[in-house]
């Protein structure tokens, strides 16, 4: 009962925190479109429609933007309530609209990189901590420095040179082929999509366009897991039950598996939430190069535009899903671990 | 003598109970003690072949920046040449699609991002120091209402943040620099905040405190050198990371802009006509090798000189 009732606390105080955490979001973007210099409608209409009198005064309407600031402020937050993250000036069309199509995009993108990054990440994170001060470890050092230093957009291109324009081993820009119609629309996410109409041809052609950008998106990751892994197996190698497992004469590779992975899995799963996070970041700069229409892509393309609605929408959602995937993350970490619930 | 006591401080993070020693080390002991500590570091540091490189690569482009006009083989503005002039001949890594020399717009593009990332760190770090030692000293609301807006901050990822902030201040070098201010300073105070606890509740500290140390001799003697190592170390890694956020802001194009001679806007430049490679690939390679310097020099610091704050940085 008494630990049935914690949980739950733990839960609704861990929500409270993710909704206010949304609405500082939401306000600080708010006070970010106010710092618009200039005239505020033709930044965000364009120049040439802020001059039609009409859509000016629909701007002026919808905005609120002959009311008080504080009366605007609620116009702007009762907008997002409702799930209306404004106009595109870039489209023309509703933000939430195009979000909705870029969303599983992105998200398609994301879990290919995130499986990338965690297999290599925890592979090669474990043989660094096992080869500690040795020749491995000194080469994996030298590859994660590598991998947070590099500019992610500027791999991405190097990539599409290499791979797709000189080997030519992998088709190039866009989701799918020309001429490939894209699968019947249930999750949004092409490969997914793909194997549930059983069309094979179509999974593996959407399959071999997210291989290029998901390496590339995964490579900063990757270092951050790498390096995580490490010292979390390197802490777990130095702890009794392992020096006792190893004084039993069980095999090494049981004891990998059974005492120092399984131990050291707990502080992994933290950084996963910090994964996500890296890899919707990189995608602002990696999808626009591949042409791959996802959330990264619309706001590289708010950016160039200058589009404040499109880029205000599409950075709170992108602070929800942050948000989100920390919420889930602490409430499993929680479960994991219930000391956590307390502090 | 006191060396029973010194050698458990460097051992366990924890004081010694309360009466357990017949003699107290003196403050000056426990000086010459942490000098030694941080010459062994040192020397450790120079041991280290990757941060030797790192000083070695990081040497060149600041030698390169300082002579860049004697260095430089032309004008880094100069549309003397045919466009897309490939690398060799009298330009060693080509031509953009201006006709201007790749190569000296790279030399002269190291005068654009360091000066610039040592200004946006500088400038986090101190507010981060102000806002990080009083949410650390006040505690309570204070503490707690200061928190709760880095984390508001920390709720995006710094570029989409500092993507927001630079398109509505109006894109330009200098705006790009005070939107990563923006997003850089929380990250910053949370880790000054947490050196300051935990450098608060040092042995060394609470040693010259019970000595009868006066409260302004511990903060200048104890604790500001501590405090302004660990920083420092923190510092050189942040670097790396805004470089490489301010070149993906001017290669989204709300940074630099033309004909600026900054590296990230020499990329994009080049993102469009992939088949003239080197417009876009040598600028990535400066930036590639300058936030590597850093890192090699940062990374290496932390784990040598000081290991605590290699945990601060990891939470």
């Amino acid at each position: 009962m008494g630990v049935r009732s914690s949980f739950w606390l733990f839960v609704i105080k861990r929500l409270g925190i993710s909704v206010f955490l949304l609405w500082g979001v939401a306000t600080i973007m708010f006070l970010a479109a106010r710092l618009v210099p200039g005239d505020v409608i033709s930044v965000m209409l364009g120049e040439e429609a802020a001059a039609d009198p009409v859509a000016r005064q629909a701007m002026i309407e919808r905005f609120g933007l002959d009311r008080p600031v504080p009366e605007q402020y609620y116009l702007h937050m009762t907008n997002l309530v409702q799930g209306d993250f404004g106009i595109s000036m870039r489209t023309r069309g509703p933000v939430a609209d195009e979000l909705a199509r870029a969303v599983p995009a992105s998200l398609e993108l994301g879990i290919l990189a995130g499986l990338i990054s965690a297999i290599l990440g925890i592979f090669l994170g474990t043989l660094s901590a096992l080869q500690r001060g040795k020749l491995a470890d000194q080469l994996i050092r030298v590859v994660t420095v590598t991998g947070i230093s590099v500019p992610l957009f500027w791999l991405a291109l190097v990539a599409l040179y290499v791979f797709s324009f000189k080997l030519q081993m992998f088709p190039g820009i866009g989701r799918l082929s020309p001429g490939v119609a894209p699968p019947p629309t249930a999750t949004g996410m092409y490969t997914i999509d793909a194997l549930l109409a059983g069309q094979l041809g179509t999974f593996a052609d959407a399959f071999m366009h997210l291989l290029i950008p998901g390496a590339v998106l995964a490579v900063f990751t990757m270092t951050l897991i790498t390096r995580f892994t490490r010292s979390a197996v390197l802490e777990v190698l130095n702890e009794d039950y392992v020096r006792t497992a190893r004084a039993k004469g069980l095999t090494s590779v049981r004891i990998l598996f059974a005492h120092v992975l399984r131990a050291a899995f707990v502080p992994i799963v933290t950084v996963i939430g910090i994964m996500f996070g890296a890899v919707l970041a990189g995608a602002v700069l990696v999808e626009e190069i591949f042409n791959f229409p996802g959330i990264g892509q619309m706001m590289f393309r708010s950016a160039v535009f200058l589009d404040m609605p499109g880029m205000i929408g599409i950075g709170l959602v992108v602070a929800v899903i942050y948000v989100g995937i920390s919420f889930v993350t602490d409430i499993l970490y929680g479960v994991i671990d219930p000391r956590i619930r307390v502090s | 003598m006191s060396v029973p006591l010194l050698s458990r401080l460097s051992r366990e993070g924890r004081a010694p109970a309360v009466g357990s020693e017949p003699t107290l080390p003196s403050a000056e002991d426990l000086r010459a003690h942490l000098d030694k500590q941080v010459r062994i570091a040192g020397r450790g540091f120079w041991k280290q072949p990757l941060a030797v490189a790192g000083v070695i690569i990081l040497g060149l482009w600041l030698v390169a920046g300082v002579f860049a006009p004697w260095i430089a083989p032309y004008d880094p503005l100069a549309q003397d040449a045919a466009r897309f002039l490939p690398p060799g001949g009298d330009h060693l890594m080509g031509t953009d699609s201006l006709g201007r020399d790749v190569l000296s717009r790279i030399i002269h593009g190291v005068r654009i991002t360091v000066p610039y990332a040592v200004i946006i760190v500088a400038v986090s770090t101190a507010i981060a120091l102000v806002v990080g030692s009083i949410a650390a000293y006040a505690g309570g609301w204070v503490d707690e209402v200061l928190m709760r807006i880095t984390d508001i901050f920390l709720a995006l990822p710094s570029i989409v943040l500092a993507m927001i902030v630079a398109a509505a201040i109006g894109p330009g070098l200098e705006n790009a620099v005070i939107a990563i201010i923006i997003v850089a300073w929380p990250p910053m105070t949370r880790i000054v905040r947490s050196l300051v606890l935990s450098i608060r509740s040092r042995d060394y500290v609470t040693a010259s405190r019970l000595l009868g140390a006066s409260s302004s001799r511990t903060l200048v003697v104890d604790f500001g050198p501590n405090l302004i190592g660990s920083v420092v170390v923190v510092a050189m890694i942040e670097i790396s990371q805004r470089i490489l956020l301010l070149a993906a802001l001017s290669f989204l194009g709300l940074g630099a802009q033309e004909p600026t001679p900054e590296w990230g806007r020499m990329v994009s430049d080049g993102a469009a006509i992939l088949d003239r490679w080197w417009v876009a690939t040598f600028p990535g390679l400066a930036i590639l090798t300058v936030v590597l310097a850093f890192n090699l020099i940062g990374d290496t610091l932390r784990d040598t000189v000081d290991p605590q704050v290699s945990k601060q940085v990891k939470e």
